[in-house]
C-alpha cells in the first residue's frame, strides 16, 4: 500500500515537473480588451488647442517569453473606427478620406520582427522593437522604445480567470507626410508630427 | 427705460430698435452662461468629454468619454459677434427727432 502510495506521488511530480518544463518559453499574450482599457492617444499641435484623440480597438497577440524578452514578437492592431475626438467636426473630418479615410483603411497595424537594446529589471523590460507599422496602407520599417511588465498571476485579479498579464508602454513620433495622411496639407494648422501613446495590457490565461 | 412714440414710423423703428437689443442681450447672455457652465473652455466646443483613470491592476492609464456639451471659445465668440451685430444694427433704428421737439407729438410710452 505504501509503495503504491509512493508511486503515485512519483508520477505526480513527474506530470508537474514535466508541465512545468512544457510551460516554460513564449507565452502567447491577447491583447483583445472588451473592457476597452487597452488604448493609444494621439496627439498633434494645433492653433488654440492641440488635437488630443484616443482609440480603444485594440487587438493583437505578443509571444513573450520572460525569461527570453529578446526573442518577443507579436502583432498589434489598432479598428480605425475607434478613432475619437471631443469635437465632432474635428472627428469626421479625422475618419473622413483626406485624413484616416476608416471606411477603406479599417486598421492599423504595428508587427514587432525583433527586440533591440534589451534591459530587464525585475518585471520590466525596457527595449526597442524593430518593426513595420502599417497606417493607411502604408508599410514602414520603425523602431519604436518599449516598456514591457510581466505581471504573473494577476490575470486573476483583472478578469477573474488564473493567468498572467503582459502590460506594454510606448511612447513615439511619427510623420502623417510618412503615410499619406493629408500630406503636404494643412501643415500651418495641423503638424506633421503625430505623437502616439500606446498604453496596452495582453492577457495569457492558464 | 426705453420710451415708444405712438403712431406712424417712428413707433415701428423703436420697437424694432428694442427687439434687437432684447435679443443682443439674450443671445449674449446665454453665450456667456453656457461658457461659464462649461468651465470656461478656451478650446473649440466638445460633444463629449474625456477624462483619464488609472486601471487598478495595471496602472495604465485609459481614457472615458461621457457626453457632455461643452461650448467652446469659437461659439462664445460667435455669439458675442452676433451680440453686438444686433445692438449695432439697433443704432441704425435711432429716432431722427425727438418728442418734444415734435410740435403736437402724442405721447405713450412703453417701459422695459
Amino acid at each position: 500500500m505504501k509503495r503504491l502510495h509512493k508511486s503515485k506521488l512519483a508520477w505526480a511530480l513527474a506530470l508537474a515537473f514535466a508541465s512545468g518544463v512544457l510551460n516554460a518559453g513564449p507565452i502567447k499574450f491577447d491583447f483583445k480588451d472588451p473592457k476597452k482599457v487597452n488604448n493609444v492617444v494621439f496627439l498633434l499641435d494645433a492653433p488654440l488647442e492641440s488635437i488630443n484623440g484616443t482609440a480603444t480597438g485594440v487587438s493583437g497577440t505578443v509571444s513573450f517569453d520572460p525569461a527570453k524578452p529578446t526573442a518577443t514578437t507579436g502583432k498589434i492592431v489598432l479598428a480605425t473606427s475607434s478613432l475619437h475626438v471631443d469635437n465632432p467636426v474635428m472627428k469626421d473630418h479625422i475618419i473622413g478620406e483626406e485624413w484616416m479615410h476608416v471606411s477603406k483603411f479599417p486598421t492599423i497595424e504595428f508587427v514587432a520582427e525583433k527586440m533591440i537594446k534589451v534591459k530587464t529589471s525585475g518585471t520590466t523590460t525596457t527595449a526597442t522593437i524593430a518593426g513595420k507599422l502599417t497606417v493607411k496602407g502604408v508599410t514602414k520599417k520603425v523602431n519604436v522604445p518599449v516598456r514591457l511588465t510581466y505581471l504573473k498571476g494577476l490575470l486573476i485579479k483583472r478578469n477573474r480567470v488564473p493567468g498572467d498579464l503582459l502590460v506594454l508602454r510606448s511612447d513615439f513620433t511619427i510623420k502623417r507626410s510618412d503615410y499619406g495622411i493629408n500630406a503636404g496639407n494643412k501643415e500651418e494648422k495641423v503638424s506633421d508630427k503625430i505623437e502616439l501613446k500606446l498604453r496596452v495590457a495582453g492577457a495569457a490565461p492558464h | 427705460m426705453l420710451v415708444c412714440l405712438s403712431g406712424g414710423l417712428a413707433v415701428a423703428s423703436c420697437r424694432v430698435r428694442l427687439a434687437l437689443r432684447l435679443a443682443a442681450f439674450v443671445i449674449g447672455c446665454s453665450g456667456l452662461i453656457l461658457w461659464l457652465v462649461g468651465g470656461l473652455h478656451m478650446g473649440w466646443s466638445k460633444s463629449t468629454e474625456t477624462r483619464t483613470e488609472i486601471d487598478e491592476v495595471t496602472g495604465l492609464e485609459y481614457p472615458v468619454t461621457e457626453n457632455k456639451y461643452v461650448l467652446g471659445v469659437e461659439l462664445f465668440g460667435a455669439t458675442l459677434a452676433v451680440s453686438g451685430g444686433l445692438l449695432g444694427l439697433s443704432l441704425a433704428f435711432r429716432n431722427s427727432s425727438r418728442p418734444d421737439k415734435q410740435p403736437g407729438a402724442e405721447t405713450s410710452s412703453t417701459q422695459l
